[in-house]
């Protein structure tokens, strides 16, 4: 293992926030794994396997049905206001 | 009435019921009793369906009295796994993330048990997103194991695993990316079945690894598990990966066989005298039936591990991005200054320590650089490991190996989260290569703990492995029974 982990990116990257987190403690236990891991790195350089995908058509056809009332789809919302699921606003007023 | 509802099996209350001796809403309420007494110290359950459970088992006897051809589990309660949809009932995945999640649709398996009559008794615990081996990274409670309260039941369908042999209900549905239906069978000495990919619809399965999560059942026996998958098996168009009926050829078998196949990858160091002794007499039950054995080798099973929480991770980073507090699941009430704030703190609040470790780490296999480097190469040990599976094929029919390489750790040990995905060692091959796989008990180890042995066969092999499996514990008279209960 070459690369050193960098918790703080891929927290941003996966958007997790670490406040509270022992980030020290979470960065041993992904080395240890990485660490553990790096037999995989045997097979650096080995030719390209065949993909593991079967050549089916997986899509179904595409026929409308029925959607969940509206009112069950916003029960599972924490923030409804008028009908509408609530969202901070993207775009400030400034803009 | 039944006292003696824990010596008896799916199979054998079917036939009460089928002959009137019994009905549906007396083993339903036998169930519930069992559960209101034991659950306070078990805890196998996040939700408990208790009064529509009664109602249905009304219906379920109303259908027997009205002379109606009735399925062999129709009035026979059932419990399922926390993260399998159920419409109108809560499905957690153990997460805080969706402690408050009531799904609008139900997963296709659970549809099809309810449409044959099963009696939904309630919601099993699992580790939180099915990450995990014990139920211990369940963010709501810790199951215990039902053979040994110090213990953990295994995972991640530990809540499933214990409220069958607890008879709390007798059979379950449970789900198994690297192993969560056989490792808690094996740490809870009943049968579980993880059939081949694509076998099992998992619409409605609450996706962790999408190229690796399947449905599998779990039950008393080998015999019971033979009677649910026919309600549960076939094509749903609503999962892609679910492969078409008529694409499901049984593989070939071999010429002088059955042949069972042992390969030195599947004892390597670490695994413990006990395990390992209860397997080589499993090996001579066989022989003494005429099983031949044949040694294969299967060398690139040195990458599984590595390979599938490389896989498996990725694949989770990227199923669990679409958890960000807005439409549904947990949103944070701290004040935040912008969308990005309001996602990664409802993430933050949401998620558990050993889901945020498997986004980062996945995170990092999909990221350029070296992190995508472990990723190219999981995915060729895992085209390797499948190839050496089909050689191996060729020359058994079965492939025979312990489930875990110890018996049930105990409960709150400190371990590292390495330590913990270790004891995956057995089970993730299988997985990875996408074949049926069935676990089921072979021996009793000192403190009575059982000892769980796992067939693995080619694909769509599952009524193989189940003839097999229920040939085992015919012969051999280990099963269930032979664990005593501490609950």
């Amino acid at each position: 293992m070459t690369e050193k982990i960098n918790i703080t990116k891929l927290a941003r990257l996966a958007s997790l926030s670490l406040d509270g987190c022992d980030t020290k403690a979470l960065y041993a236990q992904l080395q240890e794994t990485m660490e553990y891991a790096s037999t995989l790195m045997e097979l650096d350089g080995s030719p390209e396997e065949l993909p593991q995908t079967v050549a089916l058509s997986c899509l179904r056809v595409d026929i409308a049905l029925p959607s969940p009332e509206r009112s069950v789809i916003l029960n599972n919302s924490s923030f409804v206001s008028d009908g509408f699921i609530a969202v901070p606003k993207i775009i400030s007023d400034d803009n | 009435m039944i006292t003696e509802l824990s010596k008896l099996t799916l199979t054998s209350l079917s036939e009460l019921l089928k002959n009137r001796e019994i009905s549906s809403k007396e083993i339903t309420e036998e169930c519930l009793k069992r559960i209101s007494s034991i659950e306070p110290e078990l805890r196998a359950f996040i939700t408990v369906w208790r009064e529509n459970a009664i109602k249905n088992a009304e219906e379920s006897d109303r259908r027997r009295a009205a002379g109606e051809e009735l399925s062999v589990i129709d009035g026979i309660p059932m419990s399922v796994k926390d993260n399998i949809c159920t419409a109108g009932i809560r499905t957690t995945c153990a997460s805080h993330m969706l402690e408050s999640f009531v799904p609008p649709f139900s997963a296709t398996v659970y549809k099809k048990l309810k449409e044959s009559g099963a009696i939904m008794l309630g919601k099993t615990n699992l580790d939180e997103f099915g990450m995990g081996n014990s139920t211990e990274n369940s963010a709501f409670f810790t199951t215990v194991n039902p053979i040994d309260k110090a213990r953990t039941p295994g995972g991640s369908s530990g809540g499933s695993a214990a409220s069958v042999f607890a008879r709390e209900a007798m059979f379950s549905i449970g789900s198994d990316t690297g192993g969560s239906v056989r490792l808690p069978a094996a740490y809870c000495g009943i049968v579980g079945l993880c059939p081949t990919y694509g076998a099992l619809s998992r619409f409605g399965l609450t996706a962790f690894a999408s190229s690796l999560d399947r449905i599998g059942p779990l039950a008393t026996t080998a015999r019971d598990i033979y009677e649910i998958l026919p309600i549960i098996y076939g094509h749903d168009p609503s999962d892609a990966a679910s492969v078409p009926d008529n694409l499901r050829l049984n593989a070939p078998r071999t010429p002088n066989g059955p042949i069972i196949g042992i390969a030195d990858e599947y004892f390597g160091p670490g695994i413990s005298d006990e395990v390992r002794s209860c397997i080589l007499t499993a090996l001579s039950v066989f022989e003494n039936l005429g099983y031949r054995i044949e040694r294969i080798s299967l060398p690139s099973l040195k990458y599984a591990l590595s390979s599938y929480y490389i896989i498996s991770s990725a694949e989770a980073s990227s199923n669990l991005s679409r958890y960000d507090g807005i439409r549904f699941g947990h949103r944070t009430r701290k004040t935040v200054k912008d969308i990005s704030d309001l996602y990664s703190a409802s993430r933050s609040e949401g998620f558990g320590e050993e889901v945020k470790r498997r986004i980062l780490l996945g995170t990092f296999a999909l990221s350029a650089g070296e992190g995508n480097k472990y990723y190219q190469n999981a995915l060729k040990a895992r085209a390797l490991i499948r190839s050496e599976f089909k050689s191996a094929f060729g020359k058994c029919d079965i492939i025979l190996s312990p489930v875990s390489p110890g018996l049930p750790p105990l409960s709150g040990k400190e371990r590292s989260p390495l330590d913990s995905y270790l004891e995956d060692i057995y089970t993730v091959p299988s997985s990875l290569a996408g074949l049926p796989a069935i676990s089921l008990p072979c021996g009793v180890a000192s403190g009575g703990l059982p000892v769980g042995m796992q067939l693995i066969g080619n694909v769509f092999s599952e009524y193989f492995l189940l003839d097999t499996a229920v040939k085992f514990e015919t012969v051999s008279g280990i099963n269930c029974f032979s664990f005593r209960s501490a609950v």
